[in-house]
């Protein structure tokens, strides 16, 4: 299943999660279409993932993701950046994948934890609810907290509280306070009624 | 006034989302994905063509 044209990086997301696969690279949607699998369907022109390996290893994953159809550009982050290092893969329509190649405070059982999405013949792995939530809390702007209130109320039976509030504080005491107003129903950046 | 309506439009978009599977809910995000290309390119405005300019 290739994209054959702009808009279609969902597409261009199951291309390289099979090459990652194909390579046992383990990996996990997240963004905006994990947020599409949570519950928070919206528009975006470019895809993420996060891939468990370290980043000193990210030129490997450039060398492994190697194609003429694609254009790959590594940028490494320095020491204050949350993302040690990211492999930008674009196709010839301008889709785009971001993958991020770790993510300070991510708990690393969150990979294991990632929930498989069986799309158009291939599995997906997707993020799980609460590393998703958690993560959108540490993001902090205005659409990740809506991302993240929207998909507390879709998996509000599912969720597992206590595991929210563990992983958030490993993002640090402002993600945990916003994980708690999001539970409260009050998050932070909440429309008046 | 302009909030209270965006909130039901939320919700009711809330609502149809929670009755799709995973897949169909990747699906519609590609489609919505596609729908902001495509709502892109015809705001973007017309070009001049060179000799057309007047």
């Amino acid at each position: 299943m290739r994209a054959e044209g702009p808009g279609q990086a969902v597409l261009l997301m199951l291309e390289v999660a099979g090459r990652l696969a194909a390579a046992q690279v383990d990996y996990a949607v997240i963004g905006a279409m994990a947020a599409a699998v949570h519950g928070a369907v919206r528009a975006s022109l470019d895809v993420d993932a996060i891939v468990g390996m370290p980043a000193r290893e990210a030129a490997t994953l450039r060398d492994l993701l190697a194609s003429p159809d694609w254009s790959l550009e590594l940028r490494l982050g320095d020491d204050a950046d949350p993302i040690p290092a990211l492999l930008a893969v674009t196709d010839g329509h301008g889709n785009r994948v971001d993958l991020l190649i770790g993510l300070r405070g991510l708990d690393p059982a969150a990979l294991s934890r990632a929930r498989p999405v069986e799309f158009r013949g291939q599995t997906l792995r997707v993020v799980g609810l609460e590393d998703f939530i958690a993560m959108k809390a540490f993001a902090g702007a205005a659409q990740d907290l809506s991302d993240a209130r929207q998909a507390i109320a879709a998996g509000r039976d599912s969720l597992d509280a206590d595991l929210l509030r563990q992983l958030a504080r490993r993002f640090g005491g402002a993600t945990a306070q916003r994980v708690e107003e999001l539970l409260a129903g009050s998050g932070p950046g909440n429309a008046p009624h | 006034m302009k909030s209270l309506v965006a909130e039901e439009s939320r919700r009711a978009l809330a609502a149809i989302v929670a009755r799709l599977s995973p897949a169909e809910r990747l699906e519609a995000f590609l489609a919505h994905s596609q729908l902001l290309i495509e709502l892109r390119r015809a705001a973007r405005p017309t070009e001049r063509r060179p000799g057309h300019a007047r």
